[in-house]
């Protein structure tokens, strides 16, 4: 593989990715300027054709995640991955028509732009109002700054061996060196945070909610055609599906461990062996270097992290590395307690390999989980559900159901087969699985003889990310402009001031996020998943019963929501306490989502059925 | 009862229907899956496994055939099931 140009690729596709998204943010000013602002930044004027309300609201539910981490789960834990995300199948009927059309039709009928507007419409109550805000505000910021996190993550990854790149990395780090608060992070990480924030920030405060809708179309059509071509060279490069399936069902897991490298003659000079360099070992077997070693001038020998290749057909073929010197290596591998170890099968059945969990990956009670969260958790996000209040009719919405369920199942379910083949074409990638997808991109449009086309399938993962870290942006903007200033502190405020404080609180809430990414907090991967179920454990219920039972009340309504609140964090609580790290207790084996969810819709129901007169509470 | 109460009365009558017919799909895939791929394709030996259309067969039977079904159902309920509003132009 031509690793240099495959990068350089993926620097002009970043770039001119860039280009496109700058000039629909334009093109969306220009529509803006003949519309009401706040209805038109925040929510589209509320006219979403089929494809817009479609693709935004594909690209928006597929962030980086799509297409960093779940091919890399997929690699390093094959087929079981297809029972993971077998939700999917539901999520279009239900993601989107669970409260769809009641959302959209009360959303039209009040003028509501934000979901606590549509609340207060619904109740007629300040208060549900402000805790719905709060709430929005309080998991948005974390979900925001782990978004920042991740999209710079993506960027550090792809770009990583671009020259040009790694001149701008040695800048930044002399330049942020000694700085307090920047300066204990890596410089590759502060660049690309910049670079990627800036963006981001800048299209989404130009454009408002029609350039993050139009820059998500571009998005999740870049996203459908990447998949489709990375299908089809590596099952051409495969030999076909069935070929792969069977290589799979003699693969047994690599182990991680500890190797000696002894130089077999003194060397002269400090000699650096790059990381992913392949190994023979003195038993015969063929290992990975897991990170960058450097063997120092003088020295015979050196520690370093290995991955040992245990599948025999892949030891006979993979070839040592040629360093053009001569080495002996040893290995002895790490104790562990991990699901799979030396068994053929485990990458074609559940629960799938893992490294550390002797229950293996896929557990039964992950999988009734997760059939639950995809779906629900897809229709209790605030993001989404902005979503269903801007469509233009049912005939939208039935369209756009059908599409995306043909586009999540083209999507997901293709990824599983791509990336199950991308273990036979590229093994040992454990070192480093989350760069499974540009790796496989490049190689298999590298042998195909079209290493261009890797472009536009690097291109994928950059429109996930920036897909979903719009809207949030957005999101938490229009909750300030529209849920606190326009609603309680100024309700007659002129157009040309909300105009600038739109503008102005959509850049400051973007610095503000990029700022706490800069030092992000340790457990920031779980943040995300803490705010994602947090957000739709407290929005589900009190959204579904306020839309489809009239006799549910403001009180209700707050009960729902800070008992979805209250079941969230008590069980994280419980977890730290528990585990001694930032996670959740699964009670009974179960997300907590699924708790968060019984628990406010059973006090929303509760407390509205609690009530005397409903009328006069809810006019507080 | 005024034109509008009874269009909005019609009218949740209508997404209740749609309400039931969305979580009854959910509940049945989510039935079919789970149950099929706990009995099926757990702890296998690669003798255990043969491939249709080149996925492990619990895959096919588990995931990939209810997928395709669940994509038919949800078809059927945008055709069917989910209807338009009655006063969808009034309330713009």
């Amino acid at each position: 593989m031509n690793e240099t140009g495959s990068t350089n690729t993926a620097l002009i596709s970043f770039g001119i990715y860039l280009l496109g998204v700058f000039f629909l943010a334009w093109l969306s000013s220009r529509v803006r300027e003949k519309k009401e602002f706040v209805g038109e930044y925040f929510l589209g004027s509320r006219n979403l054709g089929l494809w817009a309300f479609a693709l935004t609201f594909a690209a928006t539910s597929a962030s980086g995640g799509s297409f960093i981490g779940f091919p890399s789960l997929i690699y390093t834990h094959g087929w079981s991955l297809a029972l993971w995300i077998a939700s999917y199948m539901v999520v279009p009927i239900v993601g989107m028509g669970l409260l769809g059309k009641r959302m959209n039709r009360l959303a039209r009928q009040s003028g509501a732009v934000t979901i606590p507007d549509l609340i207060k419409a619904r109740f007629h109550s300040e208060k549900v109002c402000m805790v719905a805000t709060m709430l929005v505000l309080f998991f948005m910021f974390f979900y925001l700054l782990a978004q920042f996190k991740a999209g710079s993550k993506i960027m550090t990854t792809l770009l990583q061996e671009v020259a040009v790149y790694q001149a701008a990395v040695n800048a930044v780090g002399n330049a942020i060196e000694g700085m307090p608060w920047v300066g204990g992070a890596e410089p590759d990480y502060v660049l690309c945070l910049l670079v990627f924030s800036t963006s981001v920030i800048v299209y989404t405060a130009f454009g408002g909610f029609r350039a993050v809708v139009w820059t998500d179309i571009m998005q999740g059509v870049v996203m459908g055609i990447g998949v489709i071509i990375l299908l089809i060279l590596t099952l051409a490069q495969v030999g076909g599906l069935t070929k792969a399936t069977e290589k799979l069902k003699e693969m047994t897991p690599p182990e991680h461990g500890t190797g000696i490298i002894t130089l077999d003659q003194n060397q002269e000079k400090n000699l650096i062996l790059q990381k992913g360099t392949w190994l023979k070992l003195t038993d015969g077997g063929i290992a990975r270097l897991a990170e960058q070693t450097q063997l120092t001038k003088g020295s015979t020998a050196v520690e370093a992290k290995l991955l040992k290749i245990t599948t025999q057909s892949e030891v006979e073929n993979i070839l040592p590395t040629n360093l053009g010197f001569s080495i002996t290596t040893t290995f002895t591998a790490n104790e562990t307690n991990g699901y799979g170890a030396g068994r053929k099968g485990v990458y074609v059945s559940a629960p799938g390999p893992h490294p550390e969990k002797e229950e293996g990956f896929v557990t039964i009670w992950l999988a009734i989980s997760l059939f639950f969260f995809w779906a629900f958790g897809t229709a209790g996000q605030p993001s989404n559900m902005v979503r269903l209040m801007a469509f233009k009719g049912t005939n939208v919405l039935r369209k756009s159901i059908l599409s995306i369920s043909i586009y999540f199942t083209m999507i997901y379910l293709l990824l599983v087969v791509i990336f199950c083949c991308g273990r036979i074409l590229l093994p040992g990638m454990e070192i480093d699985s989350d760069r499974i997808m540009p790796e496989l991109a490049a190689t298999v449009t590298g042998n195909a003889g079209v290493p261009w086309l890797a472009g536009l399938l690097l291109a994928a993962p950059f429109a996930a990310v920036m897909s979903s870290v719009d809207s949030f942006l957005l999101m938490v903007s229009s909750s300030v402009v529209r849920d606190i200033y326009q609603n309680r502190v100024n309700p007659n405020a002129t157009e040309e001031r909300l105009k600038k404080l739109s503008y102005l609180v959509t850049v400051v809430v973007g610095l503000l996020a990029m700022l706490a990414a800069l030092n992000p907090p340790k457990y920031l991967q779980d943040l995300i998943i803490f705010a994602t179920s947090g957000l739709a454990g407290c929005f589900l219920m009190p959204m579904l019963i306020c839309l489809y039972w009239p006799g549910m009340t403001a009180r209700g309504a707050i009960a729902g929501l800070l008992g979805g609140l209250g079941s969230h964090l008590s069980l994280y609580l419980i977890g730290f306490f528990v585990k001694g790290k930032f996670e959740s207790y699964p009670l009974l084996k179960l997300d907590p989502f699924i708790w968060a969810v019984i628990t406010s819709g059973a006090l929303s129901i509760l407390f509205s059925l609690g009530q005397g007169d409903r009328n006069t509470e809810n006019n507080d | 009862m005024s034109d509008l109460n009874q269009a909005e009365t019609n009218s949740l009558k209508q997404c209740r229907r749609e309400l039931v017919f969305i979580l009854l799909t959910w509940l049945g895939c989510a039935l079919w899956v789970v149950v099929y791929c706990w009995l099926f394709g757990y702890n296998l030996a690669p003798e255990e496994i043969s491939t249709i259309f080149g996925f492990p067969d619990w895959v096919f039977w588990g995931v990939a055939t209810p997928w395709v079904i669940a994509n038919g159902v949800t078809f059927w309920f945008c055709i069917r099931v989910l209807k338009n509003e009655e006063d969808e132009e009034a309330i713009e």
